[in-house]
């Protein structure tokens, strides 16, 4: 048998004398004598001194008459039928209005002033409790801002509990500015992470967060920060990448210091250069917080554990077919980035629909469950096949171009970058140890 | 040279245990997942 490339095995050259080979479909890195790849391109014989049996396990190597269509089609279909997760991610939007207006916000042009009635909280409930789940249930109280009225948040974490029981995460997203000890006694009492969204420790790189006199509004958000820490309050930081604090974040994680998660998000609106000076600040922000204990989400947790347990990161959202989310209005719909007025994917509604409603089964679920990279005919030769995701296309979809299966371009530059870079690391670093 | 799992998840911290369940209370400090899909995870995803 003659053995040839994988052809789906990305290459990178790591110095004169090596060469890393990562294969998407393992997740397996391998560093590779360069003289021996150029033996491996022309083909070699299973009976070759040349092969390391690891490269023919590990699938680097492969039969030369390898159908690999139907190779991409089979290893695709036992990765998917492991992330077939269901319905495990509920978005509860309190209210579609704001204390804050960020300029940045991608929710605040569709709030029409509304808050969620309590009938349609508890329907929400009792439809999420019926959809299959194979993970742990999430539910995110998410608004517009979902603190700006106690009595209701204390009704729907109550109702959570009733029927929930202990069967589900909840998690608000707050701008933290609302934040008081009564919440925090709340919180302590059902069990709530807060995901706060802060973009640096000054006025200037929090600058487009702002209320709606147009005032900065960084202190009153400090103080809500500084409250959930004090208090231990399970947090997970947002840090949004804008112009102006862009250069400010390796500065930002080293004054974190407490057990919590970091992540930083893309903008929608912004066009941003990620040049390889911030590539550099990145890694830079894992080496710093890993030091720390404290867990970065993208980069480390999404990306590089991905490499390390070999999950095949191929959605990178749960609006990927595997959420609901409930307006005010009681509207469900597939992702909140979507425009609630005209109904664009907010098609059923809890004023008729079912507590028995299977969201699996409908089309717009069904149809963007599928969405994963192994259906974007661009990613099949892209090296973030297994790591990227495929990003979020909510600013790509909008108007009459519906189509899902295109790519989310921002987010490709960056992470082909980032997980090129990944690869090298890991590779650079475990050299240096075995030689 | 083959790079098993150990080696790589010493990449950014030298001589860590490498133990998924520990990671993973990790993420359960902050949204209480002990799923360890290593996806999705609501606390950070909301852009």
């Amino acid at each position: 048998m003659i053995y040839i490339l994988n052809p789906f095995v990305k290459l990178i050259k790591l110095d004169d004398k090596y060469t890393v080979l990562y294969n998407p479909f393992s997740q397996e890195i391998y560093i590779l004598l360069t003289k021996l790849l150029k033996i491996y391109k022309k083909g070699v014989l299973s009976s070759s001194i040349d092969i390391d049996v690891d490269l023919i396990e590990l699938d680097f190597l492969v039969d030369q008459n390898t159908n690999f269509l139907d190779y991409f089609y089979k290893k695709s279909k036992i990765i998917l039928s492991q992330k077939d997760y269901g319905i495990h991610v509920m978005y509860l939007l309190l209210h579609s209005k704001c204390n804050l207006n960020c300029k940045y916000c991608f929710v605040k042009d569709y709030f029409d002033n509304i808050s969620i009635k309590k009938e349609h909280i508890i329907k929400a409930l009792k439809l999420y409790k019926n959809q299959k789940s194979k993970l742990k249930k999430k539910i995110i109280l998410y608004g517009g801002e979902p603190l700006l009225d106690y009595n209701l948040v204390k009704f729907t974490l109550e109702k959570i509990y009733s029927i929930f029981k202990k069967n589900a995460n909840i998690i608000i997203v707050t701008n933290g500015v609302k934040l008081d000890l009564k919440y925090v006694n709340l919180f302590k009492k059902y069990n709530v992470s807060v995901g706060i969204s802060i973009d640096g420790f000054s006025s200037k790189t929090n600058s487009n967060r702002v209320n709606h006199n147009n005032k900065n509004m960084y202190l009153e958000i400090k103080k809500g920060f500084d409250l959930l820490i004090s208090k231990k309050i399970p947090v997970s930081v947002s840090y949004t990448l804008t112009k102006d604090n862009i250069r400010d974040i390796k500065h930002f994680v080293k004054n974190l210091d407490t057990k919590m998660s970091f992540s930083f998000n893309l903008l929608h609106k912004q066009k941003m250069v990620f040049d390889d000076k911030f590539i550099d600040d990145l890694f830079d922000v894992i080496n710093i917080l890993t030091k720390k204990n404290i867990l970065e989400d993208r980069i480390y947790y999404r990306r590089f554990l991905a490499i390390v347990f070999k999950r095949f990161y191929v959605k990178d959202c749960a609006g990927m077919g595997n959420q609901l989310v409930v307006l005010p209005s009681g509207k469900i719909g597939i992702c909140h980035g979507y425009d609630w007025k005209h109904k664009t994917y907010f098609e059923k509604n809890l004023n008729d629909i079912s507590l028995k409603y299977d969201f699996t089964k409908d089309y717009i679920w069904d149809t963007w469950n599928k969405r994963s990279t192994f259906n974007i005919l661009n990613c099949w030769n892209c090296i973030g096949l297994t790591l990227c995701g495929g990003g979020c296309i909510v600013n790509k979809t909008k108007g009459k171009d519906l189509n899902i299966y295109q790519l989310d371009l921002d987010n490709c530059k960056l992470y082909k970058k980032i997980i090129r870079k990944l690869i090298l690391k890991i590779a650079k670093e475990n050299l240096k140890k075995k030689i | 040279m083959r790079l098993d799992s150990r080696d790589i998840f010493n990449t950014f911290q030298d001589k860590k245990e490498m133990n998924e369940k520990k990671l993973n209370e990790i993420m359960c400090s902050v949204c209480h997942c002990d799923c360890g899909c290593g996806s999705d995870c609501p606390c950070s995803s909301c852009y």
